[in-house]
């Protein structure tokens, strides 16, 4: 099994730097683990651009082409992009300031840039629980967790906002 | 003393009575124009927008798609993209010179940035002037209003926001002795007169300011003495209660400039956005002259149907700012040289997506007064993508044309609802062939039963029974016949009439089989399935009878998507929304419609109902899909056809979008069209227009992948001939193993290539 599937997870050396963290507050350790550890973006499939009727002959063409799929993040985590990051990182500056209303306005526009990346999820979860609302935090962190493929860093990361709840 | 004769008291009497209804005429006059002047003056609609586009590195967007929306926005297309507003396409480079605008976040200030879009993703995102950050939001569409009976639009602008010049022009054109007269200015009406004498005809309007105000504000049009009396009368009121700036500025935002179909513009900052585009303060000196020149006669000199007439007087105005001394002569000369510089009549002019301002609408109608929707000036930002929603109406048109030709009915009907995948937000919503008409909104309202689509709630609530079945349990597609208590007789069919023997569960699901459907549904029990659709967000009540099973029970498209919603967003209910916010006219937000999520279906079973439905465009019912789609773009959904062809249903989602399209028609006749050749092509046809992420599942703890003989259904060796990769809840996996027996032959199965 595991030599079929493509690890796409953080270098054993990028896990130590993060693990450690996990100790400290999970806003800390969140931010890290979106600094250490990111993997191939998500391949965007071009829009098709012919535009004549399709053909009976088409029809007869096998579906799937099996070479050139190339999916990015079976098990492991969604790429969180760099844009949706730098709205993650103001987010955090928010609801620093307590501005959790302003932080969450940041990471649902993160979240439409990156929706399967963990790491947003995991980040509003923060912003609710900040907020006293508990159970919707609940429900976001098991969101990221639902994401988080094998990534074992972040797991653990959401696994330990989900026990101070 | 000397007694008055009879007569003389009569007539003084009467004098005296004369001047006390004079009097009360006059206190009534004063109380109305105080009234009105410092209550509130004006009904301001909300405001609709679109989302605002945001571009950044590695967004998935088609360059064509892009234009369309510059093009709405009211873009021009230039060589260099030298002024905010414009953009430079060369090659697959693309350059945007942004506006700016107020949300509700802080403003977004205008920004000129270059980047690239190859093969449908933006790269080399740069930003050559403005903030330096990672994303370009440009301002939001505006796609429509919440209009008063009688449809006035405007747009308030303070006296701090209107330039010197416009301001110059206007008093220059309209009333030269604003500032010294007192709200009637005999000498002005003579001057007029002897003009307009000289002239033959009338160039020159006698009225103040203050007149013309009173006259739109407080009076109507019909033109008698009496009027002409209460005019002057309540002119003089108004500049004696009110300070001359206070009357310039009610002026300014209540001048009457244009008439957008039933709208009619009203103010200098509504008619700054409908003729040019942006804010009033960012006009030129001949933009402010057209608008002052359009003062006299908006539909005469309008700038879009009569534009020679429109530059004639605009530079008349230009002429006369010159003699002033207002505006040099140099500078007088370089404006008159320019041309009107009018964009396209905007989007906005109606309600250019009724079905989606309809969702919205609704959506509000549960926190807000309608009267306060219509007057307040709300701005209400919305979650739809004018892209998606363009390339939506005209796909499902351009298809429903296809699949009726003429010498059938034309009538056929569809309805389309496109969402984001993860968040539930309403991209697009079509609620009829003929979009831009607001009559039925079948995307709401077409309550039709749902076929065959219905059927993953029997497979997910047998695959949270891990113990008793697996994609690869074998079920039995056999004909049978129930019979009921009142001796009623239920015998369904499969649609090709024919059964199937043993089959896999998987396959069951993919082909869209009845028998085998039904049979699993019976061993289930119909509460079971029925309760699964209310856990996956189906809110209304359904017949609890085994026809159920098969999709005899009726919905509205919006509510066959959030049922869909919580199968793509992997098992989390997602209510779905059209709203991101309202704010006031300032910015001041009043309600967030926030992203929240309740988890309903435990990810395991989730995971293998979406292996499932991936099968079903991979290899079953839905697999003409890779006609219009790449091969690559992994896709899961679900077919729908119910008796007779009525109903032809598609509902599917990649890793951006979620869509569901209806076709049918109102008075329920058949179409003649399966789910796979009907409402299948419109979704097909619609998702290859945009560049986009393929669904990907990711594999949630408690799940593992097993080589299976498809034959045996025993395990298997890794990449065995005959045998697929199937996903098992730990511990369901079959327990016998098999060697391989024809050999290996790698990467043969669909799913097997999704881990190569």
């Amino acid at each position: 099994m595991n030599t079929t599937i493509r690890a796409l997870r953080c270098s054993k050396e990028e896990e130590r730097r993060v693990v450690p963290r996990t100790l400290l507050t999970s806003v800390l350790l969140a931010s890290a683990v979106m600094a250490g550890c990111s993997v191939k973006p998500t391949t965007v499939i071009p829009a098709n651009t012919k535009t004549e009727q399709p053909t009976q002959a088409q029809e007869a063409v096998k579906p799937a082409k099996t070479e050139a799929f190339e999916p990015s993040a079976r098990t492991n985590t969604a790429y969180l992009s760099p844009a949706a990051q730098e709205l993650v990182t103001k987010a955090k500056r928010y609801s620093g300031d307590g501005d959790t209303a302003s932080a969450l306005r940041y990471l649902e526009r993160a979240q439409r840039i990156s929706p399967r990346a963990p790491q947003v999820y995991l980040a509003m979860a923060e912003v609710r629980k900040q907020q006293g609302r508990n159970s919707q935090a609940r429900q976001l962190a098991n969101k990221g967790l639902s994401l988080v493929g094998d990534d074992e860093a972040l797991k653990k990361a959401i696994e330990f906002f989900l026990n101070t709840l | 003393m000397q007694k008055l004769r009879p007569g003389k008291a009569l007539i003084i009497k009467l004098m005296l009575v004369l001047l006390l209804v004079m009097a009360s005429w006059v206190i009534y006059l004063d109380a109305v124009v105080r009234a009105k002047f410092e209550g509130k003056r004006w009904e301001i609609p909300a405001r609709v927008y679109a989302r605002p586009l945001e571009i950044y590195n590695g967004l998935a967007l088609d360059a064509e798609n892009l234009k369309l929306e510059l093009k709405a926005l009211g873009y021009k297309q230039t060589a260099k993209a030298g002024a905010p507003g414009t953009f430079a396409q060369h090659g697959a480079g693309l350059v945007i010179y942004s506006r700016g605008f107020m949300f509700s976040d802080g403003k977004e200030k205008s920004r000129r940035v270059a980047f690239s879009i190859d093969s449908g993703v933006v790269s080399r995102f740069f930003v050559a002037k403005g903030e330096q950050n990672e994303i370009l939001r440009l301002e939001p569409l505006q796609i429509g209003g919440i209009y008063p009976a009688q449809k006035e639009d405007r747009q308030l602008v303070t006296l701090a926001q209107v330039s010197e010049g416009l301001v110059e022009a206007l008093l220059l054109v309209e009333d030269r002795d604003f500032e010294n007269h007192i709200g009637i200015a005999p000498l002005s009406i003579l001057r007029a007169m002897i003009v307009n004498v000289k002239a033959g005809r009338v160039v020159q309007g006698g009225s103040t300011l203050t007149q013309q105000l009173v006259k739109n504000f407080y009076l109507s049009r019909d033109k008698t003495i009496v009027r002409k009396a209460t005019e002057a009368v309540m002119s003089l009121l108004l500049e004696l209660h009110y300070e001359k700036q206070d009357i310039l500025e009610t002026y300014i935002n209540e001048v009457y400039l244009g008439q957008a179909g039933a709208r009619a513009i009203h103010g200098f900052g509504m008619a700054s956005q409908f003729y040019f585009g942006k804010p009033l303060s960012d006009l030129t000196i001949e933009q402010s002259a057209l608008l002052v020149a359009l003062v006299k006669g908006p539909a005469y000199y309008d700038p879009r149907r009569h534009p020679k007439r429109a530059l004639e007087r605009r530079n008349l105005v230009l002429n006369l700012l010159e003699e002033e001394g207002v505006l040099g002569t140099k500078q007088a000369i370089i404006a008159r040289g320019r041309p009107l510089g009018v964009i396209d009549k905007p989007s906005y002019s109606t309600n250019r997506y009724p079905a989606f301002i309809d969702l919205v609408k609704r959506q509000l109608a549960r926190d807000y007064q309608q009267e306060d929707l219509q007057s307040e000036g709300l701005r209400i930002f919305t979650t739809l993508d004018p892209q998606v929603q363009e390339r939506a109406e005209q796909t499902l048109k351009s298809t429903l044309a296809s699949l009726s030709p003429k010498r059938t009915s034309p009538s056929m009907q569809g309805a389309v609802v496109v969402t984001g995948t993860e968040s539930g937000e309403v991209v697009a919503l079509v609620g009829g062939a003929e979009p831009k008409f607001s009559g039925f909104n079948r995307a709401l309202d077409a309550v039709r039963p749902i076929g065959s689509i219905i059927k993953p709630a029997v497979y997910l609530t047998a695959l949270q029974q891990p113990e008793s079945y697996t994609l690869i349990s074998p079920l039995e597609d056999k004909p049978f016949a129930l019979e009921f208590e009142n001796g009623e007789r239920w015998t369904p069919h499969n649609f090709d009439n024919k059964s199937h023997g043993t089959i896999p569960l998987h396959q069951a699901l993919s082909r869209s089989y009845n028998l085998s459907t039904a049979r699993l549904g019976l061993a289930l029990g119909v509460d079971e399935v029925s309760s699964m659709l209310t856990q996956l967000g189906v809110a209304r009540p359904m017949t609890i009878y085994p026809s159920l099973f098969l999709g005899a029970t009726s919905l509205a498209p919006l509510e066959v998507t959030q049922m869909y919603q919580t199968i793509a967003a992997s098992g989390f209910n997602v209510p779905v929304r059209a709203i991101r916010s309202v704010t006031t006219s300032e910015g001041e937000e009043l309600s967030r419609y926030a992203y929240e999520i309740e988890q309903v279906i435990d990810p395991g079973s989730m995971h293998l109902l979406q292996y499932g439905l991936i099968g079903v465009a991979k290899e079953g019912t839905a697999k003409s899909v890779y006609r219009y789609l790449s091969p690559d773009l992994t896709v899961a959904g679900k077919t729908g056809t119910t008796n007779d062809s009525r109903d032809s249903w598609f509902a599917g989602f990649s890793g951006d979008y979620l869509g569901v399209v209806w076709l049918g028609h109102d008075d329920n006749r058949s179409t003649g069209l399966t789910g796979s050749s009907g409402a299948l092509r419109v979704w097909g046809n619609l998702m290859s227009q945009f560049p986009q992420r393929p669904f990907d599942p990711i594999k949630p703890s408690g799940i593992e992948y097993y080589w299976v003989d498809e034959k045996s259904g025993k395990r298997a060796e890794d990449g065995c001939s005959g045998a697929r990769l199937v996903p098992f809840i730990e511990g369901s996996q079959p327990a016998e193993a098999q060697p391989c027996e024809s050999g290996f032959s790698r990467a043969r199965h669909w799913f097997n290539s999704l881990f190569k």
